[in-house]
């Protein structure tokens, strides 16, 4: 792990919303390959922190550097950062309108200008991969919420990111439904993705990460390994946290 | 979580819904109608309000001195006005100059035909649910026989002078009165009463048939359509409706041996004049409709699809510029000047289709990136500089859109063949705008008096069909820019809506008329029916603008989001993700505004355009035969209107069940 390079670097991110500030100083670093897991309470800035690595939130003061680029107002690297940084929502956001396999090749036709044929092919390979070749002529609206976020990985898949954002990627499904996007998750990152999940599945953050991030009133009140996170915290937020919710 | 794992004692087998139980008629009215006293009141009161109402408008429709050979005889000129110029008596050449409009009629109706094959429209009708409907049709018609004014005078009981008991025996009396004159029907009233009991009774007597048989006879829905076309061929060649007629100048010999000039009218069927053309395009519909099924059922309804929507886009010009215009385009006249063709229009062609599909092919080539925008850019502007230098208005038309494509190349070229189809859009684009432009410009070889060869219904739909079309374009741009991020397209688009929408259409006509030709640059001119097209396009694209951006806003923001973080570009994600889901949400308000814009079209007579309801409402009634003949004329055009407008709103509702809406 420590020869890999760091393919996401943040120094004293801050961000506010009008006179809220949501971010007061986040200084981290993402090497390739890892997966880094963020909790915290609700309104703690954990989402509005994943949200600023590809630019939808936008960030006043700190520097973002996303494999190499830095993340600023410059149009064209925005578009490069994106094409490199993959995102899930917690609303899943598939294009109703389309069908799986349409939503899953749109991008990788008109912004990788990939031929159709290809692009469908690369699409069929994604959905065996997350487990539901079968739904590919359906509409979301046919789908259950478990496989629609499944599409939803795909879908980000499509473009061959290098680093896949997750925002609370199971906080809207049904409990039934969680284990089977979890397990595409876990697929994901044992496969060599970078990944920075925002999630209260503190299972997956068991197994699956290689640190984990606590925010709270948006600071990175503690970070480190699962092992040492979950069973000898140091800090009594921290400490308080977990209590409420393990 | 797969199906194989629960068990399947659990899931078990669905029991079937019980059927929602079906009253009998007799049943149905005792507990919808008189449920209650307060519900048999009103039953009672609802009732006579509408027998009352009925039969008035019956007994004012076949009143003996109603004038409706005041429509019957102009309807040539209700649909055309004064298209061509001669008539029949004066001009051996006439048939051949009216052909045009049956054939504009016809091709219409053929498409039609062509397009419900190619989209498998209608579904399968239930023989007993028909016949029910054909006996609940049958039942009104005599029903409103049964209510039609009195053909015998029956007078009892009036004139009873007691107070109190006085008016009430003369409620009494006047209803025992009108009973007792419904049953003594005579003549015309009777015939009808007769044919309306017989429909319901034999649609009664069928249905209980093939309920009995027990199998599902069902048929294809468009069998409804085409037996009622039949149906209507067949009373036109055999029902003595009459044959009214102008007679411009002498007299004419009737075949009874009488001679008639002026407004004429021939016993017997409909002239086959008219009846001759309705059958011939019928069978041509018919015959195209069952050969676009076999050629859909061979190959496919895709390629049918893609050139029905071709010539359906290129239908409207075709038919009104070429068919009904006839242009002569001097082709083989010596010379130059700015409306000669080879001099002009195809240099045009050359510049822009061939010159500017390469210069496109270029920008949309994959490398050329950040390049290929800031050239489109700079196209953009170029072309809006040249509404400044004074040049041929079709070349600052054609190169705005050239601008438009350029700075598109980029955002909707994708591989090879995506880039070839890019291109080929634009060649084709250019050549139809190029001989379009060509035949507006050319003369026109069909003698028309006044300022136009359109009027009448033609116009009317003309200038709805024309402004609904191109507002659309202009009235999404409107919408986009005024939810714009930037302050620039707000601003302007807000202005633009805000203004449009305070003036009413008529002020917006007569602005137009008056005050344009000041604005413009030159001696530029236009034409009535042009600026009543401007008008319309200006009026309908605010309205459109306001409609589509409450589409706009139903958008989840997550919809944005995704889209952004996949990497599309703002003209991408329009396109190909707002677009679709908003248009889809506003169906409704844009067929109200279709229909809006095509009652608003009886403003235009305000500069001087002989439309549907001028003809009506001044034409007419001024002629000297039929002096003073209003009302007719305004029932008849009131329901022609109604049947168009009510027709897109069933149209609409179709529309919206196939796209889906309220689905997701």
């Amino acid at each position: 792990m420590n020869d890999k390079r760091d393919i996401i670097v943040c120094e004293g991110v801050k961000k506010w919303f009008g006179d809220f500030q949501a971010l007061k100083g986040i200084t981290t670093s993402v090497k390739e390959q890892e997966v880094v897991v963020v909790i915290g309470p609700s309104g703690s800035g954990k989402s509005t922190f994943i949200r600023t690595l590809n630019r939808l939130e936008v960030h006043q003061e700190g520097t973002i550097i996303i494999d190499g680029i830095e993340l600023s107002n410059d149009l064209k690297n925005i578009e490069k950062i994106r094409s490199e940084v993959g995102m899930v929502f917690q609303q899943f956001n598939l294009f109703p309108h389309l069908t799986v396999m349409q939503n899953i090749t749109l991008a990788p036709i008109w912004v990788r200008k990939k031929p159709k044929a290809e692009a469908e092919d690369d699409a069929m390979k994604l959905l065996e991969r997350v487990g539901i070749p079968e739904q590919a002529e359906k509409f979301p609206g046919q789908l259950s919420g478990g496989q629609q976020q499944r599409v939803a990985i795909a879908r980000s898949l499509a473009m061959e990111p290098k680093i896949m954002l997750f925002d609370e990627p199971t906080s809207a499904l049904d409990p039934e439904m969680i284990k089977e996007v979890l397990d595409v998750m876990k697929e994901l990152a044992l496969s060599g993705m970078t990944m920075i999940v925002v999630t209260h599945e503190m299972g997956f953050a068991k197994e699956v990460a290689d640190r984990v991030l606590f925010f709270d009133y948006g600071l990175v009140v503690e970070e480190g390994t699962p092992e040492h996170f979950f069973t000898s915290p140091e800090h009594d937020r921290t400490k308080l946290f977990l209590s409420q919710i393990l | 979580m797969d199906a194989e794992m629960i068990p399947t004692d659990v899931m078990g087998g669905d029991d079937l819904a019980p059927e929602s139980p079906h009253l009998p008629a007799s049943l149905w009215v005792r507990e919808n109608l008189f449920s209650t006293k307060f519900n048999a009141a009103l039953t009672l009161i609802a009732l006579a309000i509408i027998g009352f109402v009925v039969r008035n408008m019956v007994a004012w429709i076949f009143a003996p001195n109603r004038g409706w050979e005041a429509v019957a005889t102009n309807l040539r000129f209700y649909m055309v006005q004064a298209y061509p110029a001669s008539s029949p008596n004066q001009d051996p050449d006439f048939v051949v100059q009216f052909a045009r409009v049956w054939v504009s009629v016809g091709s219409v109706i053929v498409l039609a035909a062509l397009s419900l094959a190619a989209w498998r429209v209608g579904s399968k009708v239930a023989a007993t649910k028909f016949l029910k409907t054909v006996r609940a049709a049958g039942a009104v018609v005599a029903l409103v026989a049964f209510l039609g004014p009195p053909t015998q005078d029956v007078d009892l009981l009036s004139g009873i002078d007691f107070p109190v008991v006085g008016p009430l025996l003369g409620i009494v009396g006047s209803l025992l009165g009108f009973l007792i004159e419904a049953a003594l029907m005579t003549g015309g009233r009777l015939v009808v009463f007769l044919i309306g009991a017989a429909i319901a009774v034999a649609g009664h007597l069928v249905s209980k048939a093939t309920k009995q048989r027990g199998d599902d006879l069902a048929f294809h829905s468009l069998w409804r359509v085409f037996g009622a076309g039949a149906a209507a061929l067949l009373v036109m060649w055999v029902a003595p409706i009459g044959h009214y007629f102008f007679v411009g100048t002498g007299s004419v010999l009737l075949d009874n041996g009488e001679s008639c000039s002026g407004a004429c009218f021939e016993p017997g069927t409909i002239a086959s004049s008219t009846s001759g053309p309705w059958t011939v395009i019928f069978v041509i519909a018919v015959a195209a409709y069952f050969l676009a099924r076999l050629g859909v059922s061979l190959v496919g309804a895709k390629p049918l699809r893609s050139i029905l929507l071709l010539f359906w886009t290129l239908s409207l010009p075709i038919i009104v510029l070429f068919v009904l215009r006839d242009p002569d385009f001097n082709l083989d006249r010596e010379g130059g000047g700015f409306d000669f063709i080879p001099a002009t229009d195809v240099w045009i062609w050359v510049i822009f289709g061939i010159v500017g599909g390469l210069v496109i092919a270029a920008l949309s080539l994959p490398r050329m990136g950040e390049v290929g925008r800031a050239v489109g850019g700079l196209l953009v502007v170029a072309s809006l500089a040249m509404w400044a230098v004074p040049m041929l208005m079709r070349l600052r038309f054609i190169g705005f859109l050239f601008a438009m494509f350029a700075v598109g190349a980029q955002s909707f070229a994708g591989d090879r063949r995506a880039r070839i189809r890019y291109v080929g859009l634009w060649v084709g684009l250019t050549t139809v705008m190029v001989i379009l432009f060509a035949a507006i410009n050319a003369e026109s070889s069909v003698a028309v008096p006044g300022k136009t060869f359109l009027g009448g219904l033609t116009l009317t739909f003309v200038l709805a069909l024309t402004s609904i079309l191109l507002s659309f374009p202009i009235g999404l741009l409107m919408a986009l820019g005024r939810t714009s991020s930037m302050p620039i397209f707000r601003v302007m688009s807000t202005i633009y809506i805000e203004l449009v929408r305070g003036i009413p259409f008529i002020t917006v006509l007569i602005f137009f008329d008056l005050i344009l030709i000041l604005f413009l640059p030159g001696n530029v001119s236009f034409d009535s029916v042009t600026l009543a097209i401007i008008a319309g396009t200006l009026f309908s694209a605010a309205y459109l603008a306001e409609n589509v951006r409450g589409g706009l806003q139903a958008i989840p923001k997550g919809q944005y989001e995704a889209a952004r973080a996949m990497g599309l570009s703002t003209l991408q994600l329009t396109v190909f993700i707002v677009l679709p889901q908003a248009l889809r949400a506003v169906i409704p308000a844009l067929v109200g505004q279709t229909i809006a814009i095509f009652k608003d079209t009886s403003l235009v007579a305000i500069i001087g355009l002989f439309d549907f309801l001028f003809i009506a409402d001044k034409v007419i009634p001024a002629q000297t035969i039929f002096l003073g003949i209003k009302l007719e004329n305004i029932v008849f055009i009131s329901a022609v209107y109604w049947m168009f407008t009510f027709s897109f709103s069933r149209a609409s509702l179709r529309l919206e069940k196939k796209v889906g809406l309220g689905e997701y």
